[in-house]
């Protein structure tokens, strides 16, 4: 479904660039390079907690224990590079493709351990960094101009190296505390998509101001396993979904 | 707003957090350690230590725990029971296990035990690990074997018409007492019976020598024996240390002849040294004279100072021949030292022989060919205080004299001779007194003491020589007269010819120790005279054979012992279970309750039965249980004691 949607994207980016009311001549059309640099902040969907099985004896739900999640946003650092088009069209007046680069910072999780997954046993505190970086071929389409104002698409595929680490967790007063399962850091590499839209403000020939929205999947993120008993399992979040807020600067060079 | 001051409110959260948060939190498997801090960290060797870890399973499903222990050196016993076991849910019965760990250490150095605790896949190491370092700091043991003696002792008696044996104490052997006289027990004061049981060396002890707290009846309460004979206590009391009661003694060896010659009768081997326990019978510090002093037996008081007044000897080399003794002979001088005990510094020393001109003494220095040449001029043996003044009272049993001394100044404020002849005419035959023990201050004046009028040589008893008994004497400053107030004497009369004591109860009681005749009484204030001596008598009762105790004292006491009950389980051929229950020191078990089952988390009661004496037998018929546990229950039904879990 996730990279289905970014192969629409393109066709359709295609399929209008062809068509004869956005056809241009050459000689009307020039191209670019550009660099983006944006910043912004990040919505992560996180799931309402993360299980562990604690023992496969144990009848359900005594043979879980849960991790609640209490995520905060995270800052979102963006570079971009490639090539613009322009043209004096008033349908996609421009359109480009280059490589999306973005560094998600470190978002510390922390949650509560609810033991055998009974509320009176939610007997740690725990924390959790997560960062991703995330690097896509992209592509973005201005589809009208208004005086300045160019709203925009886009979309791109590409891979997020997602960085889980420093697992650690403190019990509440008056528990016994445990040997810590100290699950392991780990970077997976998995594939990553995004897609959005936004509006761009051109504020000289050169310079173009950009706010938007991106719907980003950066897939899976799950921690290596963790120590002694705990070896064979990890603290997973599942799939990870952003919804995040942009704000970015592009000079065409 | 500076990072720094974020972050110490980020931190303040997490922690309020955690405190808050611990309304919520549970321990799947709780844990309780008793006593709360286990096994101390330093530990005195030879005295045995006991923790025990409970696991209390606090979910709703049954859960199987899993125990590890690891050991670093040894002395460490660690019963393993819960190991593996599978704790019963929440509210029900079997829900949780005890398991003992005792140590004891046979020397010094570091020791080391911690218990790991699994459940599914939680690990926890239980705090604290118990560790033991013996090589710094710790509370050192003194007197732990006798001064040597090439002669054979006699070993003990244990004769069981005259010497304890318990099925679940097996090495304790105290001596059992005859009781001669007892009254109405309201009249009597309340408290224990406390003695130091030995006899001269040329008897056998019936019993282990050491320290017994015996109730009326003669039923031990608490009993410390010492693994030699020629090892003995004396003085063993209780007293107030920082405004806790606690247990002093004196420990080590009392020459007697013939295996101890080479001091004069009943002077203290070098070796020899104090010891304080509290009420858990824990030794919490020993004392030993200074300036190459020996440990004298005959007093150790503790002050409201919480300081320590105590007798040093030494042996002094003198030509004694101007005294009629030998050229080469030697003097046993006495010096009085006080201890500030939270120090352990010396604060005071005063030499008997810078002070009493050796000329007072009524033993020939002849004498000393018996003991060595080493002779025995003073022989003091009491140290009293006076209220309200820094003066001490002290006896000297071989001048027949008490003297009180002033402490600032070395100098005697007055001397008090038993034949009249000091600062106090006495002319009253009656209020004489010779070889006199224990003298203590009732008022200003006021003075009790023992008056044993016996002997020069214990061994000859002069005929006619007065009995002994306990006095009280009124002294009047304006005259300078001594006078008789009260007599305490023995029924039937007796001469002892060494040690005793009369010591003063809060009710006015008297209760005397008759030292070397191995006799005890409790008299009303009144007492009696040499031929009324069956008046007034509440209480008398007597040591078997030739034991004998230095002093004998009533005292309040309770007990508390770190360490559990002591359970044996006894299966008789007709498949017939005796339960035998005992806790040595505890005072205040009313009733003993049988526990047994077959599995260690799921015991039931099965029997229970009242404490009348040191051990209760309990049988419990034919069952076919493995493990069995007792308790230990006050006189408000509340469990104080818990046994460790066995099996038959």
């Amino acid at each position: 479904m996730k990279w289905n949607l970014s192969l629409v994207t393109c066709i359709i980016l295609i399929f209008l660039y062809h068509q004869p009311v956005f056809s241009i001549t050459h000689s009307e059309e020039q191209n670019h390079w550009f660099l983006t640099v944006g910043s912004g902040i990040q919505f992560p969907d996180f799931p309402a907690n993360m299980k562990v099985v604690n023992s496969y004896e144990n009848p359900p739900t005594y043979n879980l224990d849960l991790y609640s999640i209490n995520n905060s946003n995270s800052a979102i650092l963006t570079l971009v590079g490639g090539k613009r088009w322009q043209n004096k069209r008033l349908l996609v007046p421009s359109y480009s493709l280059g490589i999306f680069w973005q560094y998600i910072f470190n978002n510390k999780i922390n949650g509560q351990v609810s033991q055998y997954s009974l509320p009176e046993m939610t007997n740690y505190v725990y924390r959790l960094n997560i960062n991703s970086n995330i690097i896509l071929v992209s592509g973005k389409m201005n589809l009208v101009q208004y005086q300045k104002l160019f709203p925009y698409i886009q979309g791109g595929i590409g891979a997020a190296f997602n960085n889980i680490s420093n697992y650690e967790e403190v019990p509440f007063l008056g528990i016994i505390p445990r040997v810590s399962p100290n699950f392991g850091n780990t970077i997976i590499n998995k594939f990553a998509f995004n897609i959005g839209a936004g509006i761009d403000l051109q504020l000289s020939p050169q310079w173009i101001l950009s706010a938007g929205y991106l719907y980003q999947d950066i897939n899976s993120i799950h921690s290596n396993p963790g120590q002694e008993t705990w070896r064979n399992d990890v603290l997973s979040l599942g799939s990870l979904h952003c919804n995040e807020l942009l704000a970015m600067l592009t000079f065409v060079i | 707003m500076s990072r720094e001051l974020i972050m110490r409110y980020f931190w303040a959260m997490v922690y309020f957090t955690l405190g808050f948060g611990s309304t919520f939190a549970d321990n799947p498997i709780d844990v309780t350690l008793t006593p709360r801090m286990g096994l101390p960290a330093k530990s005195v060797i030879g005295t045995k230590y006991t923790a025990a870890y409970t696991f209390t399973n606090n979910l709703s499903i049954p859960k199987k725990i899993h125990l590890y222990p690891s050991t670093t050196g040894s002395g460490f016993d660690y019963d393993g029971i819960c190991n593996n076991i599978t704790l019963a849910p929440k509210g029900k019965k079997g829900n949780s296990c005890t398991t003992y760990i005792q140590f004891q250490s046979s020397s010094a150095g570091f020791a080391k035990f911690e218990l790991t605790l699994r459940y599914d896949k939680n690990i926890i190491h239980l705090l604290p690990p118990f560790i033991n370092d013996l090589s710094t700091n710790s509370t050192p043991l003194c007197a732990l074997t006798p001064y040597p003696t090439d002669y054979q002792v006699p070993e003990p008696t244990f004769d069981p018409n005259y010497v304890w044996s318990f099925v679940s104490a097996p090495s304790l052997h105290p001596m059992k007492i005859s009781l001669l006289t007892q009254t109405i027990v309201p009249k009597l004061a309340p408290g224990f019976i406390f003695n130091t049981p030995y006899t001269f060396s040329s008897n056998s002890n019936y019993g282990q020598t050491g320290s017994i707290m015996a109730d009326n009846d003669g039923n031990p309460i608490w009993f410390r024996p010492l693994d030699n004979v020629s090892l003995m206590n004396a003085d063993f009391r209780v007293q107030s240390l920082y405004g806790s009661p606690v247990l002093t003694f004196w420990q080590g060896t009392t020459a007697t002849p013939p295996a101890y010659t080479n001091l004069p009768a009943g002077a203290s081997e070098p070796g020899a040294c104090f010891y304080i326990l509290d009420n858990h019978y824990n030794v919490i510090q020993t004392i030993s004279a200074f300036n190459g002093f020996v440990s004298d037996q005959h007093e150790f008081l503790i002050t409201p100072r919480n300081t320590a007044l105590f007798f040093g000897t030494q042996v002094v080399p003198m030509d004694l021949s101007s005294y009629k003794g030998p050229k080469h002979g030697a003097i046993h001088n006495y010096s009085i030292q006080e201890v500030d005990l939270a120090t352990n510094q010396l604060i005071f020393f005063w030499d008997a022989l810078e002070h009493i001109p050796l000329s007072s003494t009524k033993v020939p220095a002849a004498t000393a060919e018996q003991s060595n040449n080493v002779w025995d001029p003073y022989h003091l043996n009491s140290i009293g205080l006076i209220e309200g003044s820094n003066d001490i009272l002290f006896s000297s049993r071989n001048t027949w004299t008490i003297y009180r001394l002033n402490k600032s100044t070395g100098k005697f404020v007055w001397r008090l001779v038993g034949d009249g002849k000091g600062d106090f005419s006495i002319p009253n035959n009656h209020a004489h007194f010779s070889w006199q023990h224990d003298a203590r201050i009732l008022s200003e004046n006021i003075i009790s003491m023992f008056d044993d009028n016996c002997c020069e040589n214990g061994d000859n008893v002069p005929p006619g020589t007065p009995y002994s008994h306990g006095l009280v004497l009124r002294l009047d400053f304006t005259k300078m007269v001594a006078k008789l107030q009260r007599s305490y004497y023995h029924d039937p009369n007796v001469n002892t010819s060494s040690q005793g004591n009369t010591q003063n109860l809060n009710n006015g009681n008297k209760f005397l120790g008759f030292g070397s005749e191995g006799y005890f009484t409790e008299y009303t204030a009144e007492g009696n005279t040499k031929n009324t001596s069956s008046d007034n008598v509440l209480y008398s009762a007597q040591m078997p054979g030739n034991n004998m105790s230095y002093r004998s004292f009533r005292n309040i006491w309770v007990g508390q012992p770190d360490y559990p009950p002591s359970i044996v389980v006894d299966i008789a051929n007709n498949n017939s279970i005796t339960v035998y229950a005992s806790w040595n020191g505890a005072t205040e078990v009313a009733k003993w309750q049988v526990y047994a089952g077959n599995q260690p988390t799921s015991l039931s009661l099965i029997s229970s039965a009242p404490k009348l004496e040191f051990e209760t037998a309990m049988n419990i018929g034919s069952g076919s249980w493995t493990f069995f546990q007792i308790k230990a229950l006050n006189n408000k039904g509340e469990v104080i004691g818990v046994s460790m879990i066995v099996t038959a």
